[in-house]
């Protein structure tokens, strides 16, 4: 929601309007494709969405690489690396990889479940790729000012490439309402059927559309409210990557396939079993210092931009931009 | 990811970001592998059911969770059931059969 709100803002750069309203408008934009019940028949909405990230990064990227004038002072250890900025860092990129949560429906939304560990030889490499590619990008154009920059869409100058930066803004903002679309479905469906007894449960059903726009509704509300809690993006992610990834991400699929082996009378060996465990303990240490690491630097950050929870101060996003692109040049 | 390798430096942003992704793949196996080992272990238990139905005893039947099959009262015995001895064929080296 948070991202969705700052990509319309980029879109109308030179609008004067606060995060919350630019969240009204994406709960606006989101609320009647959040009916739609089943992801089935929506293979080109997984296309679409590729699509739109694809050319989203790669405009951004291609842009970075031909204005770079000169490379940016980089270091083999990050200066006055503390606790806070370690667990801060890891968490960003635990939550870049968080799909755990998602795997099991995208199992059940398959013709052949067996079918899905095939997936991984394209995701796998193709994350990796486009991770290395983005970091090394980046931190080679801005340096150690990249913490500044919550996108990398910002380093596409409004003043001489407004319509490029416009254009990079529309295809982030369909990737996420796709992405948005795809896990509130999901989400939703999880609820509904939680909720309604057996009988209710005809898809065109009057009883189920309505619990399914009161559900869906209440989703977006929920958003609502984590993204204006949480109003820097780079922030509500490091969050998420410590306080979700470590339980959604290892621990609970971890948990689940020990019960299963167990009650099928599969045994785990002591290599595999060791490695579990390895990955369960970084799991808790990043989910206790990790979060710990993150509600600081929020709460300094808050501080430092004198930022409240649901600040509504109508500006448009060209002067945020032009204050992170101010902090790079100085 | 850019904001990562800052606060990281290039050595442990590009570790972590390299080790990240073989664990990630790994846990999506073993979540692959639940789902196999819950939807097996699911088909058992509805083949049990579908028996149950038929046999006016066999409703006091309940699978454990390690899978064991075990009489829901004391005292009731399943060996004169010819139903519940095709589930215990069927069920070797699904469920433990010793007891019964």
């Amino acid at each position: 929601m948070l991202a969705i709100s700052e990509s319309i803002s980029m879109i109308f750069y030179n609008t004067p309007l606060c995060t919350p309203l630019w969240a009204l408008v994406s709960i606006g934009l989101l609320i009647v494709p959040c009916q739609v019940q089943t992801l089935t028949e929506a293979t080109y909405l997984v296309w679409l969405n590729f699509f739109c990230i694809i050319m989203a990064v790669f405009m951004s990227l291609i842009y970075m690489v031909s204005h770079m004038d000169s490379i940016a002072v980089t270091f083999a250890f990050a200066e006055n690396l503390g606790w806070v900025s370690f667990f801060n860092g890891i968490s960003k990129i635990t939550f870049s990889y968080l799909g755990c949560y998602i795997y099991l429906e995208i199992m059940t939304e398959m013709k052949q479940p067996s079918e899905f560990p095939k997936a991984f030889s394209i995701a796998g490499p193709f994350q990796l790729g486009m991770y290395l590619l983005v970091g090394t990008v980046v931190y080679l154009t801005d340096g150690a000012n990249a913490v500044s920059k919550e996108m990398i869409l910002w380093d596409i100058s409004l003043d001489t490439d407004s319509i490029t930066f416009v254009i990079a803004s529309v295809f982030l903002l369909l990737h996420l309402i796709v992405a948005y679309l795809i896990k509130s479905t999901i989400l939703t469906r999880a609820i509904v059927v939680g909720l309604l007894p057996s009988k209710y449960k005809n898809a065109s059903g009057f009883r189920m559309r309505m619990s399914w726009f009161c559900v869906s509704g209440f989703i977006l509300v929920v958003a609502f409210i984590v993204s204006n809690a949480v109003p820097i993006f780079s922030k509500l992610t490091s969050l998420m990557g410590a306080l979700n990834a470590p339980l959604l991400g290892y621990v609970f699929p971890i948990c689940f396939t020990i019960g299963a082996r167990r009650s099928a009378k599969v045994v785990t060996g002591y290599f595999e079993g060791a490695l579990l465990i390895g990955i369960v303990s970084f799991a808790i240490i990043l989910l206790i210092a990790g979060t710990s690491a993150n509600i600081i630097s929020l709460l300094e950050n808050l501080k430092t931009f004198n930022q409240t929870p649901f600040q509504c101060v109508h500006e448009p996003f060209r002067i945020e931009w032009e204050k992170s692109n101010y902090n790079v040049s100085s | 990811m850019g904001i990562a390798f800052a606060q990281l430096g290039w050595v442990i942003a590009l570790f972590f970001v390299i080790i990240m992704c073989p664990i990630n793949i790994y846990i999506g196996m073993l979540l692959a592998e639940c789902r196999f080992l819950v939807s097996k272990l699911k088909k058992l238990f509805q083949t049990w059911s579908l028996i149950e139905f038929n046999d006016a005893d066999s409703s006091r039947l309940y699978i454990s969770r390690y899978g064991k099959v075990r009489n829901w009262k004391k005292g009731i015995h399943c060996s004169g059931s010819i139903h519940l001895l095709l589930v215990r064929i069927s069920c070797i080296g699904w469920v433990h059969a010793s007891d019964f």
